[in-house]
């Protein structure tokens, strides 16, 4: 299904779309895919997901329609599927029915070569021997024109557009068999290329049962644990899962927050709205009550009302997610060399199998017999898996224990922390059950607490939620305009004339009361001093736990915070003087993690979006706010977070698994060249090698996986007790 | 021995014939979904109940 774009976008906009391509099953597809942009005009950018067989295009539709790109890939040999079609058993179909002929043929074939194996002379004497060959040639036929005709299609498109991909190798074996098979006297290898071609369809069937079945578990259990402030008919707010939320609800929405379904504006008050995510303009626009507003623009004015019009997506959130305007260099640097050894590989493979030839030569039946076991058997099926299936499996790994990972490389990043970053509020420090005390100034005006409040209303930040809380339905609620929110500083509003601020002493210029363990929240009108909040908030119940974990694995850690002081000394015991750093600016919280190599920040996504996305790692906390941040690479539940060290051994244990597999794998292609140059290895004994190559890296990355957790389940528990 | 060609071609027309029956069922979605319809098995049972 395309997705739908507002009608409002300029013609020149740019609209990301997303198809499963069932037939993609190598290195070579992706590259081959991924170069698309040089070659069609009108294609921004193309990324393709491995796991899910799926390519995501970014493309004008003024310049190249959807039809188009589907022809081309068509052309290419990946008939397209949309993304909502998810690979079911009936797109494997003609994978079965290729299948099913290849393996008929093989068995029939099979029967004519057994009267030569076990007769021997007697049968070569029998005058059987033609009739045999014949039939023998007709039973292979199906399986050259139809079952391996994918592969033909694939080395062919990869050949016009100059570049040899991985079934090129394929296709010259299937080939090579064949001619030789027609020359020879005898009845040549027709069963080992009917035999060859049913076990390499049989080890794509496999790879795309395992795969549909992972996307299926995908898409079932992993809902990202996000909440949204729902409006009740009676006006009352209560946070609700974003997977309840339903066409016709109403959803507020605070300053910053992301909004995450279609729908229209309910409030009477005009709204101010980014659309960067969704067309890259800067500018907000302003929406009128009753008018339309898109999933994914973002509230840059004070909190607004929206009733929905279409229920939310996990798609469309993951898309948003995953968008360009967000994207770091995720390719995973244990890919690239995979990447760049593709590159040669064909034409290695093409030498080694000449050199073979050559080799061999004088001895016609052994020469080919070499050339096509080489080019068989050179396949690195297996390379091309083991990061999938490895990361994937550790994916759902931790998407057990509350971290939802944006793509499986994240799983890489995971594994490259060193120093740990936290924001302090809302991650160390819960964003509700604040203590709040509110000190007026001694000539405060009357309505200066429902001027403070009526600030707080608009605003996501905990502080402000915090202060809403506190003042319950106590305060009456009053208009403000010309609302302003300053990250890491405070707000600003018009009310009764006036323009009020409230925030930090530097933002409002008052002075902060020497206190410790708190943070002073002042209010001014026009620059007056009108009085002055005092919080307090607690660690979370688990925090102690969680930094002194983090400190006996030897990871520096950083706090940074948008507050003063007064708090050091409470968080003294796990942090460095040094890395502790208050007063803090989202800018100045961003350059601080841009200086830092391998850093995981850690904050609660709203005030610290730039910060998140310039660390290696982004981790946003999802508390009781719904703070969806694309810019995050992971999100964790509140509650979840002090499985951290636990979230990043098994990230660890994960990569050591790929190298193990990327072993694993180079030594069975070594191995197996040298059995097929030497002339030992049929072309059938290499395709039944193939697929078992691959079910290794499968098995052994998923059983790892899995071990890897268990172990760390055990481990872990004491501490839960102690 | 010349009953062989004959066995043969025999043997082959089941054959084919076997796997004729079987890509119309792929073809037809028979094996589409191997995972629902015995769990649909208990509920149609209930119609039965006068």
């Amino acid at each position: 299904m395309p997705s739908e774009m507002p009608s409002e976008m300029p013609e020149s906009s740019m609209t990301v779309q997303t198809w499963v391509l069932p037939d993609m099953h190598c290195v070579q597809c992706v590259r081959s895919l991924e170069i698309l942009p040089e070659h069609v005009e009108g294609v921004w950018q193309a990324e393709v997901h491995f796991p899910s067989k799926s390519v995501r295009v970014a493309f004008d539709p003024a310049r190249i329609s959807e039809d188009d790109l589907e022809s081309r890939f068509r052309a290419m040999g990946f008939p397209p599927l949309p993304i909502h079609d998810a690979p079911t058993s009936r797109t494997l179909r003609p994978l079965i029915a290729r299948l099913a002929v290849a393996g008929f043929a093989f068995g029939n074939v099979m029967m004519m070569s057994l009267a030569d194996y076990v007769g021997g002379p007697t049968f070569q004497a029998s005058g059987f021997e033609r009739g045999f060959k014949v039939w023998s040639m007709v039973l292979t036929l199906p399986v050259l024109l139809f079952s391996a005709a994918p592969f033909f299609q694939r080395a062919w498109a990869g050949i016009r557009q100059r570049s040899l991909n991985l079934d090129m190798p394929v296709a010259l074996g299937i080939l090579t068999l064949t001619a030789q098979s027609l020359w020879m006297d005898g009845l040549g290898y027709f069963d080992s290329l009917a035999g060859l071609v049913f076990f390499l369809l049989l080890g794509q069937w496999y790879q795309s049962m395992s795969q549909s079945r992972l996307m299926r578990e995908h898409s079932l259990d992993e809902w990202l644990p996000l909440k949204v402030t729902r409006v009740a008919d009676d006006g009352t707010a209560a946070l609700v899962p974003l997977a309840d939320v339903d066409a016709g609800m109403t959803l507020r929405l605070f300053h910053g927050e992301i909004v995450p379904a279609d729908g229209r504006l309910a409030s009477r008050d005009d709204a101010s709205l980014d659309l960067a995510f969704l067309n890259g303009e800067s500018l907000p626009k302003t929406v009128r009550h009753g008018e339309p507003i898109h999933a994914g623009s973002r509230n840059v004015g004070p909190a607004l009302d929206l009733v929905v019009a279409k229920a939310v997506h996990q798609s469309d959130l993951m898309r948003m997610w995953n968008s360009e305007a967000f994207q770091k260099d995720l390719r995973s640097s244990l890919l690239t060399p995979i990447d760049q050894v593709a590159q040669h590989f064909t034409w290695v493979v093409l030498a080694l199998a000449s050199l073979g030839w050559l080799a061999w030569w004088p001895d016609a039946t052994m020469a080919w017999t070499v050339f096509a076991s080489v080019l068989i058997v050179a396949c690195p099926c297996a390379l091309a898996l083991s990061i999938p299936f490895a990361y994937g499996a550790t994916a759902r790994h931790l998407a057990a224990r509350g971290f939802f990972l944006k793509h499986t490389d994240v799983v890489e990043r995971f594994a490259q922390i060193r120093d740990v970053v936290f924001d302090k509020t809302g991650t160390l420090t819960t964003s509700s059950g604040f203590a709040v005390q509110w000190h007026p100034a001694e000539n405060a005006e009357a309505e200066a607490l429902e001027a403070a409040v009526g600030l707080a209303r608009q605003s996501a930040h905990p502080l402000s939620r915090a202060l809403v809380t506190w003042a319950g339905t106590g305060v009456a609620s009053v208009p403000i305009t010309s609302y302003n929110e300053r990250p890491g500083q405070g707000l600003e509003g018009h009310f009764q004339g006036s323009t009020w601020r409230l925030g930090s002493a530097a933002f409002t210029g008052g002075v902060d009361p020497r206190s410790a363990e708190g943070t002073w929240v002042h209010l001014t009108r026009d620059g007056q001093h009108e009085g002055v909040f005092f919080l307090t908030r607690p660690l979370r119940p688990d925090a102690a736990r969680l930094l002194q974990s983090l400190r006996d694995q030897g990871h520096p850690l950083h706090l940074l915070s948008g507050d003063g002081d007064g708090e050091a000394s409470r968080f003294a015991p796990w942090f460095d003087a040094l890395n502790m750093h208050f007063h803090q600016s989202p800018q100045a919280k961003m350059a601080y993690v841009a200086r830092l190599d391998h850093a995981a920040m850690v904050g609660d996504g709203l005030n610290d979006a730039g910060a998140l996305r310039t660390a290696t790692l982004g981790l946003a906390v999802a508390d009781e706010l719904y703070a969806f941040t694309p810019s995050a690479d992971a999100l964790v539940e509140a509650s979840s977070l002090a499985k951290l060290p636990e979230a990043i051994a098994l990230a660890a244990a994960a990569r050591r698994t790929v190298k193990l597999l990327l072993a694993v794998s180079v030594a069975y292609n070594v191995v197996g060249l040298g059995f097929a140059l030497q002339g030992w290895l049929t072309p059938l004994v290499a395709a039944v090698l193939m697929p078992l190559s691959s079910l290794t890296v499968v098995v052994l990355a998923l059983a790892r996986a899995k071990r890897a957790a268990r172990k760390l389940t055990l481990v872990s528990f004491p501490s839960h007790v102690g | 021995m010349g009953v062989l060609p004959l066995l043969i071609a025999a043997a082959a027309i089941v054959a084919i014939g076997f796997l004729l029956g079987f890509l119309w069922a792929l073809h037809d979605g028979q094996f589409d979904d191997m995972v629902t319809p015995p769990m649909r098995f208990p509920s149609s049972d209930d119609t039965l109940d006068p």
